[in-house]
């Protein structure tokens, strides 16, 4: 498989602080995948989310991104336009005065014609499903739209890889069933490449592969169905299990012999339906 | 923004009693009216028609400045993200500076600060720290330990664990849950969680479209999914779950509490006298 992103281990040390926030993490990012990166707060995972596009420097070790190396400055620029960040506020990610002045800065920073830069907006407003609202002004636009259009803004560059860090956990059910659900067309049809660090476990669930944080370090990699199965692990990383897990392990301790653990309600009623 | 093109009716017709010692859940999306409502249980917004009466105090209509005072030392608001409050030089003098603006002498406003610090689960040696070398979870504990010491009989939350992770969000629930209980407050939490609202809620009120759009207690709430539904919102997990169960098996059960460990019980004697 196609690496995009390989992280080599890094240890990261914020300045005046004693205890590393990384330490020797080691991590690849395979083309086209859904990353989950779970972990507690404090775990690193968001300082580790920052090392993918240079936004922090690795102490020791190194971040590649395709061809390219986050400490070269003469690579720095190439690896912000491959990797565009959702942060988790979507108040402090707006910088226009509306929709299409907001994507277009981020263009005029790459230096992007006018021209190529209109039919771009157009382009990535759509891709969002955002086209009605180019003029806008973005405080008429709900916690999930400010977050669809930052993501626009992100598709105008043309990048392989879009980090979401924590991007839903300020919205509200909707807003955040309408941003993973357009994140997930992106990385589905168009091969984007997702990594989301989250506390949503519904969410990661649903994703090809997860990664554990946990003091700094990496605690387990693996798909959902292995990584959910283990509970010592999830309990020592700070993490609640999802909900079918909990209620499998709870009708075992009420005597129900289920044979495993069930990821989803419809496995989990199914496997009951068989015992009755 | 009365009488300019902005003006907008946020609330319509709210007719609402809450009764002393009630834990009330408020649960709506963004743009629903929530915190526009609970803006006005303590007189930060006053109504363009009709009335608040909080224990004897009452907010009227058009009146005239009216005991603000004494509403306001009724009803602790916990706003979201409350750590962003945080000003003073040490955590002892920012839980002081409510009690002593309203008119607590310095000794006993010393004396509350060492009380409610501990009532929120922090050590007395925090008091002489700054708010600012705390970590995040701390500085939520004494933002809410501030709003304590004005001793309110009305504690109201507006989404208090916004930003915090699992562990983090159960902690600070537990807490306010214990505080209700023993202080015998009447809380109202604005949440978008049905489960924080399923787990601790005696009654809920959905907000929709600045209405009151349901209230009841959670059982009767939860018979209304596809009411909730219109207003964006699902009942629990626990009773997604059970009536998944009850479609499969042909069973009515019913919940009384909204727990993991109940729903497994429930399920598990369902099949136990099918084995029969």
């Amino acid at each position: 498989m196609e690496n995009i992103i390989t992280v080599k281990d890094v240890t990261f040390n914020y300045p005046g602080e004693e205890t590393p926030t990384l330490k020797g993490v080691t991590l690849d990012v395979h083309k086209g995948e859904w990353l989950s990166i779970v972990g507690h707060n404090g775990s690193g995972k968001s300082t580790l989310a920052k090392m993918l596009n240079g936004l922090l420097l690795p102490s020791e070790g190194a971040v590649y991104v395709s061809q390219y190396t986050t400490g070269r400055p003469d690579d720095i620029w190439e690896v912000r336009r491959l990797v565009g960040m959702v942060f988790q506020n979507p108040d402090n990610q707006f910088v226009g005065t509306s929709v299409q002045d907001d994507i277009a800065f981020g263009l005029e920073n790459f230096g992007v014609p006018r021209e190529e830069m209109v039919k771009r907006i157009n382009e990535s407003v759509a891709r969002v499903g955002m086209e009605a609202f180019l003029n806008q002004e973005p405080h008429q636009l709900s916690g999930g739209q400010k977050q669809r259009v930052a993501i626009a803004g992100i598709l105008a560059q043309k990048p392989s890889v879009i980090v979401l860090d924590e991007a839903t956990s300020m919205l509200d059910p909707i807003g955040r069933i309408e941003v993973i659900d357009t994140v997930r067309e992106l990385n589905k049809k168009e091969g984007i490449t997702v990594i989301s660090i989250t506390h949503d476990l519904e969410e990661a669930l649903s994703a090809d592969r997860v990664v554990v944080m946990k003091m700094g370090e990496k605690a387990a990699e693996g798909i959902p169905e292995d990584i959910f199965q283990q509970r010592e692990l999830l309990k020592s990383a700070g993490l609640d299990l999802p909900f079918s897990l909990k209620l499998s392990e709870a009708l075992r301790q009420q005597g129900v012999e289920l044979d495993k653990s069930y990821l989803t309600q419809e496995e989990l009623v199914n496997a009951l339906w068989k015992l009755a | 923004m009365e009488g300019t093109p902005f003006e907008r009716r946020a609330l319509h017709d709210i007719n609402l009693d809450i009764a002393d010692g009630t834990f009330l859940a408020l649960i709506g999306h963004t743009g629903s009216g929530k915190s526009t409502l609970i803006q006005h249980l303590n007189g930060l917004l006053k109504p363009s028609a009709g009335s608040i009466k909080m224990g004897s105090t009452e907010l009227k209509a058009g009146g005239k400045k009216q005991d603000l005072k004494s509403l306001r030392k009724k009803a602790g608001i916990v706003f979201q993200y409350p750590e962003h409050q945080l000003f003073e030089e040490t955590v002892e003098k920012d839980i002081m500076f409510g009690p002593r603006n309203f008119g607590m002498s310095e000794e006993s406003a010393k004396l509350t600060a060492a009380k409610v610090i501990e009532m929120v689960g922090l050590p007395e040696s925090v008091l002489t720290k700054s708010p600012f070398d705390l970590s995040g979870g701390q500085m939520r504990r004494v933002a809410i330990a501030g709003v304590l010491a004005m001793n309110p009989e009305v504690l109201i939350l507006d989404e208090p664990t916004a930003g915090l992770d699992p562990a983090g969000r159960v902690e600070i629930m537990e807490l306010f849950y214990s505080l209700h209980e023993r202080n015998n407050l009447t809380t109202i939490l604005v949440t978008h969680s049905m489960e924080d609202a399923s787990r601790y809620a005696d009654e809920i009120a959905v907000m929709h479209k600045g209405e009151l759009y349901l209230h009841g207690k959670p059982t009767d709430i939860f018979n209304e999914r596809e009411a909730l539904k219109k207003a964006g919102l699902d009942v629990p997990e626990t009773v997604q779950f059970l009536q998944k169960w009850n479609e499969k098996s042909g069973l009515h059960l019913a919940l009384t509490k909204f727990t993991v460990e109940e729903l497994a019980k429930q399920v598990s004697q369902s099949l136990k006298k099918r084995g029969n």
